[in-house]
């Protein structure tokens, strides 16, 4: 890892020395992995990003320093958030409320708490924090109970993630973040988006790509239940019944 | 050891689901049921998404069936005809508890639903099995032979247009109760997970008047068919059939009934009623618990379309 970490910071130095000359910062940044692969063993990964602010001699001169965000999402869903309510003495779903771009996947690393680098404005302008990430309904306020409940369920299973001041700055323009992915990350295309704000305002972004994938049996099983389900169906009745012939044959009793 | 469930998409415990389908097959050999009104409340109760446990225990209970249906083959005690006729009904009353599940699965009232049923038929059922086993107890205490049933007595069944002759079954009966009862049966298990042979058995006997002989087998049957086809149509509607869950759960079920039915022929009858009528009532109540008491957390979520970028 050492070895690894190494080599991204002689190319992060490379490409800061080789940059043209421009008058806003520019973000060059890298993943410690672009591809994650679950197999049945995978419990969990953590995600390094490395990256550097360009400057030049020509950028304007930013004497309250920088904040850098880096959000992981990945692909959005459509969900929908219901909630019990007693009715004639049992619970029962009486409301829901349905959010048509969920990221199924949401996990931030900063440099500060969020509403010290920027205004809530901004921040949900940017898709950036738990309190104002995009769900898709834009007129859904961010304390609307069933957005608040979805937050706090994803929460707690680790599929949404918010850690702030955890973002180290090496050196004014030099930063590292450190993001985990909980055993049961869905798979899909991910982004990584690294944004750097400066006194309030957003000075420049980068978005990475990176994939996660399910391989193995438990993935075979699950495509072909979803891609041919009535040859799937049709397996399982066989798979039942030479299981039900099998034991009926070999634990025969008459 | 954990395995992933493909579908369920949760980890489990493998030794876990092992047990838990031995338990439930000793339970079912021991008594000579299928097993599914346990199973399906067990993966429930032990946190498997309540569509995933229902449609698993489908594949489950065809494990189960033919493996029971094979042995009864042997012993040539089956009526094939009763059997396809009763099929003909259960697999129309399939494709009905399928398009229900899927629907009620979209509006997240599935669970509820689900739950609800449990409670009521397990509920009256577990009452009256524990109240009549305990009867026959007390008056076999007191020395008291039962009444013996009149044999070839016939009720208004008997008087329904459509006749057919089941000539191994010795009936000559009209069609449509045999329909009726294929299709409620087959609502109720494909809708609820259960193979529903202790609503079938008892309704083929008192209703139907099938010889008791012929009734365990020609049941079998048609769980058999009715389940294997709420499997395909659970897997073609809502993707919810669980491979490798219900993989464990037959291998777990095969062993587990052997023991069981051994054990069974050492046990009074009363009391293996009685006890399986305390055990269906348990999990009947089990359910009312939890439609009653305040939920940990009231919210829950569930993702309708994803895969979009």
């Amino acid at each position: 890892m050492t070895g690894r970490r190494a080599a991204l910071l002689a190319a992060a130095a490379c490409a800061v020395a080789a940059a043209a000359p421009a008058r806003a910062e520019g973000i060059v940044a890298s993943l410690s992995q672009t591809r994650i692969t679950i197999d049945s063993d995978f419990t969990g990964a953590e995600l390094v990003v490395f990256g550097v602010i360009e400057r030049d001699a020509a950028t304007v001169s930013r004497p309250g320093g920088y904040d850098v965000v880096v959000v992981v999402r990945g692909p959005r869903e459509a969900v929908v958030t219901r909630r019990k309510d007693r009715f004639l003495g049992i619970w029962v779903t009486r409301e829901s409320r349905t959010f048509s771009a969920v990221p199924s996947f949401y996990a931030l690393a900063s440099t500060r708490l969020l509403d010290r680098i920027a205004d809530p404005r901004i921040l949900a302008e940017n898709d950036i924090g738990l309190a104002y990430a995009d769900f898709g309904e834009r007129s859904v306020s961010s304390d609307d109970p069933f957005r608040q409940a979805l937050v706090r369920l994803k929460t707690s299973t680790r599929l949404f993630v918010e850690r702030t001041g955890s973002v180290e700055m090496l050196t004014p323009t030099f930063f590292r973040a450190t993001l985990p992915l909980p055993a049961i990350v869905p798979d899909g295309g991910y982004t990584v988006e690294t944004v750097v704000f400066s006194d309030g305002a957003r000075v420049a972004s980068r978005t990475l790509a990176l994939t996660v994938e399910k391989v193995g049996f438990e993935e075979r099983v699950h495509r072909l239940a979803f891609d041919e389900p009535l040859v799937y169906g049709l397996g399982v009745v066989a798979l039942a019944l030479v299981t039900g012939w099998l034991g009926g044959v070999v634990f025969r009793r008459d | 050891m954990e395995v992933y469930l493909p579908i369920a998409e949760t980890p489990v415990n493998l030794f876990v689901m092992l047990a838990m389908g031995a338990a439930v097959g000793f339970v079912s050999g021991l008594l000579g049921i299928g097993g599914g009104f346990l199973l399906t409340p067990l993966l429930i109760f032990s946190g498997i998404p309540p569509a995933v446990a229902v449609a698993s225990v489908t594949p489950q209970i065809v494990a189960s069936s033919a493996s029971g249906a094979l042995s009864y083959w042997r012993r040539k005690a089956i009526d094939l005809k009763l059997a396809g006729t009763l099929f003909i009904g259960g697999a129309i009353g399939s494709v009905g508890g399928a398009w229900v599940f899927g629907r009620l699965g979209r509006t997240g009232n599935l669970e509820l639903v689900i739950a609800l049923c449990y409670m009521l038929l397990l509920g009256a059922i577990g009452a009256l099995m524990l109240f009549e086993s305990v009867r026959a107890l007390i008056r076999s205490h007191r020395g008291v032979a039962p009444s013996a049933r009149k044999p070839g007595a016939h009720n208004w069944i008997h008087g329904l247009p459509l006749k057919l002759r089941f000539r191994r079954s010795r009936l000559y009966i009209s069609l449509l109760p045999i329909l009726v009862l294929g299709g409620v049966i087959g609502f109720l298990g494909t809708l609820l997970g259960i193979g529903g042979g202790f609503l079938l058995v008892p309704a083929l006997i008192y209703l139907l008047r099938v010889p008791t002989s012929i009734v365990i087998g020609t049941s079998l049957v048609q769980t058999l068919g009715t389940m294997a086809m709420a499997t395909v149509l659970h897997a073609v509607g809502t993707a919810t059939v669980d491979g490798v869950l219900a993989f464990l759960l037959m291998i777990g079920g095969v062993i587990g009934a052997q023991f069981g039915a051994q054990m069974g022929l050492r046990l009074r009858g009363e009391y293996l009623r009685a006890i399986m009528g305390l055990l269906v009532l348990a999990v009947g109540v089990r359910f009312g618990v939890n439609l009653i008491v305040r939920p940990a957390d009231p919210f829950s979520f569930a993702i309708i379309a994803g895969g979009l970028p």
